[in-house]
């Protein structure tokens, strides 16, 4: 009975617009003074949050990721794609898909990856015939790619409040990232196959191609440094996102790609997410200790093991709860409401927390651009001027593709572990 | 209080790119010329702290807290601006209470010497006393704010 009155509270002052930091730490606050516990634990918690060496990679890895959106590295990397592969069918499509993979293997963030290479793939496609719900869809969709292949701040966040080791949730992304670019890609080539026949494919001469590899090669050299070196334990995740800031700051300085100004900026975007997240962060361990006091998530934990006995079962449930409510709300405060609740079940149903954190990651994938609120949406309306209802049309065989996906590790787990235990 | 509010922000974002540095410091000291260093750690986690919280007030400035807005943004400015007073009144009574209990932990530190248990050896009040002084400032940012935004609703 508490748990539904308090999940309810939650979700009233939430949809009044309160701010969800100070939802969760007002919620968690009156549930302390209800039962005399001490309200020190609530700038204690603050405290511990910004003190954190790991979560230091966030602002690290976004660090990263806006020097290189600034830099307008986009351009290089859908250039360097395409002239390899604009000659197949659905050529574009493909250089979109691929360059998305790419930049979100030196980012940790969605809207980094669907905002660089959409700025220059978006005018690119529509140029040569691509239908424009397709394009919207699969920018908006290719961009999520940037937090399931590492580094990927959700999944910093997922290992932070699921006390699991960063390293082993990035490493696992590796091999769903890679699937679902695969996915990806086929359906991009049976859609202009048999849907949008009227494309142009460009074949690139032998010299482009040599130009355009040039200028794209030092984005997967910095990749390969970023996986190589957290794979081989040369740094941290949170050290990789330090080094990564820094090539490439170097990078783009030397090739003088970045102005002062544009480096400012950079830095404003960081500060202002790091905070938004880490207040979020704080406010999401404080309701968890509160609520676990109250029994809270070991009631649900009970009632779902009483009278849902199957793992399947219970990963539908969630799933379908995840994808409900990712339509209204974005990401990171999915994860953070989500996990203190449910965290007690998982262990209870004896699932593995990271192969689970995958699935939760392409279930935040959807939600991410599931109109009318996700982040890549905001992106794509702003830089192809597109309304709500033809990115929702352009999305939907996406989300579909993605929920498919959640199948296929779901039956296939090693998809996802078998890069960081089993090789 | 504009200015102020825009230069906490520049010294919070310069905080980070610092950050930044010196792990790439530790990085290429510990690798390159095998000697880590035993400050980078601490002194990162005590920027951050800083810089975090240092951008707290600039980012409700520049109205970036993340909120669901799914229903706020269906109303008129009227009904937004009653949704705005009721968010108010929640950063306020919580601020309040992190400021006053923050402060509470901050001033023991301070009391006691306690200082953190590491090489450096730095006292624990000066991260500590980040937390209550920069909700202190997001209080006070919000307070003028409510009081604007009920003017407001009641003149319309």
């Amino acid at each position: 009975m508490t748990a539904i009155l308090i999940l309810f509270a939650l979700f009233f002052i939430l949809f009044l617009g309160v701010p969800i930091a100070i939802t969760l730490g007002s919620i968690s606050l009156f549930l302390m003074l209800m039962s005399d516990i001490s309200p020190l634990m609530i700038p204690q918690t603050f405290y511990s949050v910004g003190d954190e060496f790991v979560l230091l990679s966030v602002p690290m890895f976004l660090m990263m990721s806006n020097i290189l959106l600034k830099a307008g590295i986009g351009e290089d990397l859908f250039n360097f794609a395409q002239s390899w592969v604009g000659h197949y069918t659905g050529g574009l499509a493909i250089a979109t898909v691929v360059s998305c993979a790419i930049f979100a293997a030196v980012s940790g963030s969605s809207v980094a990856t669907a905002a660089t290479i959409s700025t220059v793939a978006l005018p690119a496609m529509i140029q040569r015939g691509y239908h424009r719900n397709f394009t919207l869809g699969i920018l908006a969709a290719g961009g999520t790619l940037g937090i399931l292949i590492p580094p990927s701040i959700p999944m910093i966040v997922y290992a932070f409040v699921a006390e699991e080791s960063v390293l082993s949730m990035f490493l696992a992304g590796i091999g769903p990232g890679i699937m679902l670019s695969i996915f990806f890609i086929i359906f991009a080539v049976i859609y202009v196959k048999f849907f949008n026949k009227e494309v142009q494919n460009v074949r690139s001469s032998k010299e482009e191609r040599v130009i355009n590899t040039k200028k794209g090669l030092p984005i997967i050299v910095m990749a390969v440094l970023m996986l190589g070196g957290l794979y081989a334990g040369i740094y941290t995740p949170t050290e990789a996102g330090g080094v990564g800031f820094m090539i490439s700051l170097f990078y783009v300085v030397w090739k003088k790609r970045l102005d002062l100004k544009g480096f400012i900026d950079a830095g404003l975007d960081t500060m202002k997410t790091t905070v938004t997240v880490f207040i979020i962060i704080a406010g999401a361990k404080i309701f968890g200790k509160v609520i676990s006091l109250y029994r809270i998530p070991q009631d649900i934990s009970s009632f779902i093991v009483n009278n849902i006995d199957e793992k399947g079962m219970f990963i539908l449930v969630v799933c379908i709860t995840l994808l409900i409510l990712g339509f209204i709300m974005e990401t990171l405060s999915l994860i953070l409401i989500m996990m203190p609740i449910f965290a007690i079940s998982i262990k209870a149903m004896n699932i593995d927390i990271i192969w689970f954190g995958i699935i939760f990651t392409i279930m935040i994938e959807c939600a991410l651009i599931t109109p009318p609120v996700g982040l890549n949406i905001y992106v794509l309306q702003s830089i192809g001027n597109a309304n709500m209802s033809e990115i929702g049309k352009g999305v939907t065989p996406f989300v579909l593709i993605m929920l498919f996906a959640v199948l296929v590790i779901y039956f296939f787990p090693n998809i996802a572990l078998y890069i960081p235990f089993k090789l | 209080m504009d200015k102020i509010i825009k230069y906490s922000g520049y010294l919070a974002s310069w905080l980070f790119i610092t950050i930044g540095f010196i792990v790439f410091y530790e990085v290429i000291m510990r690798y390159i010329f095998n000697s880590p260093t035993i400050w980078v750690e601490e002194i990162s986690r005590f920027l951050q702290i800083w810089a975090t919280y240092l951008a707290l007030t600039y980012s409700f400035h520049k109205k970036d807290f993340i909120r669901i807005t799914f229903i706020y943004d269906k109303l008129s400015s009227h009904g937004q601006k009653f949704l705005d007073i009721i968010s108010h009144i929640f950063i306020i009574f919580f601020s309040s209470v992190v400021v006053y209990y923050g402060w509470i932990i901050a001033k023991e530190s301070f009391d006691v010497n306690r200082t953190s248990s590491s090489m450096l050896d730095l006292p624990a009040f000066i991260s500590e006393v980040a937390i209550p002084l920069c909700f202190g400032f997001l209080l006070f940012r919000v307070i003028i704010e409510f009081i604007n935004t009920i003017y407001s609703f009641f003149k319309s």
